[in-house]
């Protein structure tokens, strides 16, 4: 269970799901950038979180966040993007029928609607394959310590930039 | 208000699973009132074919992400009745409290965030935020401790790994038993403002006698064990008997098989158990339910949402109790030595939907050679149509079309369906 608070000056937070494919590149840059990160950042991975847990879980967050994770955005498999909420447009958002089918998105925007202030980042992955139990595809395996040093750099922008909220 | 209407709504929101209406009226007069299931079918009872006993439970809990615990406790019941494994007193309350866990995840999911939107006027949950947000807060608040509930118990929310044959791979730690002891007694007060906001709520006054079909305990309000019972008969039917109750049949519109018992549809779920077994109810919930305007035997099946928040405050107070005794309970791990041998055997649970059955025979190796999975709503299709026919004819005339369309969705929703779990049909004949 994750511990719900968080008071550290940045919190990243890994989607996606470890057995389908390229949708773990989340998770995995998480756990691979987290065994070496400052104290000051916090670390979550919410691979099997359902939407409304993500939602009351951004709710208790005090400082800004990042949300690694990978992405349909046009780009050739393992090209990396950083950018705010703001900047982009979620083609799934709201399209669910039932709560089988929201997800993050959607967890966002209720957050933002209940009072969730905290400024938020997406480091992006365009990924090639989401085969349920599939590996990384080869182009994403292949760039994954690119990747690793991506997610570092951004990471020490979002610190060196930002201040906590307390 | 003409009496002429061609109402057709494909994949109704907010329910779980893809079912459609066909509403056709013609100057006054009832056409045509379906509900058309539309869910493309699961195979599960195919894939567990040749399955050990052990893999049965974790496997068909896959048929559903939000009654994972139900078909894991159904499907190790059916497997240990097979076998002949009898589960001690540790595993019967860690089961018990897995399953009131996923009640109090489900109850609180379907009644905030999928019915009440229809009785404020609010389309999604979104809207219900920006009017309602300290109730969605206390939504979210009630949904996450249960969540953390069932993991606590069963080793994570979704299909938990901790129940098995016979026990439990893992034990709940004191310290976290406790927390989450603390965290369920301070939800009561939030779930008390649940009750007022939900006390003014506009219920359809809709009335359609039907036979309740519940599980029926001489010593608890039966969610985890009983007989299967019938308000129309009094009768007791042994659970492994259960193909006599549940009699299931096809319909050309539904990929789900429907279910008859002792008339032409019967109903099952929080309603059907509170009318049932009301009397076993806690006392906080009896009192709850009287505020709430339910007086049993209830007919209005919209009251079904409130009867779930009538069993949300049973499940809390009475896991309250037994996480008291867990917390006296020295839980230790026990070796569950069974045979292979051939047998057939039957599981029941209530989920929050209704009774649910399971069962599996094995061959002379051990493996599985057959199953069976009689899910709540496939169990409630027929009632709830029923339910529409009987409902439209009284609205025509009164409300316009618009209206009419959004009663018999919030009717569905009513039943809180969960349309993904109740397509498991192999045969069916178009026609």
């Amino acid at each position: 269970m994750n511990a719900p608070r968080v008071d550290s000056d940045l919190l990243v937070i890994g989607l996606g799901n470890v057995e389908r494919g390229d949708d773990a590149i989340g998770v995995r840059l998480v756990q691979a950038v987290s065994a070496r990160s400052p104290e000051r950042v916090e670390w979550r991975e919410w691979g099997d979180s359902d939407a409304l847990s993500m939602a009351h879980d951004l709710l208790e967050v005090r400082c800004p966040v990042l949300v690694v994770d990978g992405a349909r955005m046009g780009a050739r498999p393992g090209k990396w993007r950083v950018f705010d909420e703001e900047s982009v447009r979620f083609a799934r958002a709201g399209q669910a029928l039932s709560t089988h089918g929201i997800g993050f998105d959607d967890a966002l925007r209720l957050a933002r609607t209940l009072g969730f202030d905290q400024p938020l980042r997406f480091f992006a992955v365009q990924v090639e394959n989401l085969a349920p139990g599939g590996a990384l595809s080869q182009a994403l395996a292949e760039r994954f310590d690119s990747l690793t040093k991506a997610l570092e750099n951004t990471i020490d922008a979002m610190l060196t930039g930002t201040a906590c909220e307390r | 208000m003409s009496g002429t209407h061609r109402i057709h709504i494909e994949h109704v929101s907010r329910i779980e699973g893809h079912g459609s209406l066909r509403i056709n009226t013609r100057e006054g007069a009832v056409e045509e009132v379906r509900l058309e299931i539309v869910e493309a079918n699961r195979f599960f009872e195919s894939i567990v074919l040749g399955l050990p006993p052990e893999d049965i439970a974790q496997t068909v809990s896959r048929i559903c992400g939000i009654c994972c615990v139900g078909h894991q406790l159904a499907a190790l019941k059916a497997v240990e009745a097979a076998l002949g494994i009898v589960p001690d007193a540790q595993t019967l309350l860690l089961r018990k409290l897995l399953n009131e866990s996923q009640f109090l995840q489900s109850h609180a999911l379907h009644l905030y965030f999928l019915a009440v939107p229809d009785y404020v006027g609010a389309k999604s949950i979104l809207p219900l935020a920006q009017s309602q947000p300290d109730l969605v807060r206390r939504a979210l608040r009630l949904k996450k401790l249960a969540n953390d509930f069932t993991a606590l118990i069963g080793g994570r929310t979704l299909h938990p790994m901790a129940p098995t044959l016979g026990g439990f791979r893992r034990f709940p730690g004191r310290d976290a038993l406790a927390g989450i002891r603390r965290r369920l007694a301070d939800s009561v007060t939030e779930t008390e403002a649940m009750v007022e906001f939900v006390a003014g709520l506009d219920i359809p006054q809709l009335e359609r006698e039907t036979e309740y079909v519940s599980l029926k305990a001489p010593d608890e309000y039966a969610l985890y064990d009983g007989q299967i019972y019938s308000s129309l008969t009094g009768e007791l039917v042994d659970v492994s008997q259960y193909r006599t109750v549940t009699n299931e049949f096809t319909v050309p519109h539904s990929t789900a098989k429907w279910a008859r018992w002792n008339r032409e549809s019967y109903m099952v779920g929080a309603l059907a158990r509170v009318n049932n077994n009301f009397a076993q109810l806690h006392p906080a919930a009896q009192a709850v339910a009287e505020r709430l305007g339910i007086e049993v035997p209830c007919f209005n099946p919209y009251m079904n949402n409130l009867a779930q928040l009538v069993e949300l405050v049973h499940c809390t107070h009475n896991s309250l109790a037994m996480l008291d005794e867990a917390l006296d309970t020295d839980f230790r791990s026990r070796s569950v030595d069974f045979s292979t041998r051939a047998g057939t055997g039957a599981g029941a649970v209530e989920v929050p939907r209704g009774v649910l059955f399971h069962e599996y025979g094995f061959d002379d190796q051990g493996l599985c050679s057959s199953a069976d999975a009689v899910i709540p709503t496939s169990q409630n299709v027929n009632n709830i149509e029923k339910d529409m026919q009987a409902f439209v004819p009284q609205l025509l005339g009164k409300v316009d079309e618009a209206t009419l369309a959004q009663r018999m969705e919030m009717l569905l929703r009513a039943y809180d369906p969960c349309i993904s779990c109740s397509v498991h049909l192999l045969e069916v004949e178009f026609v």
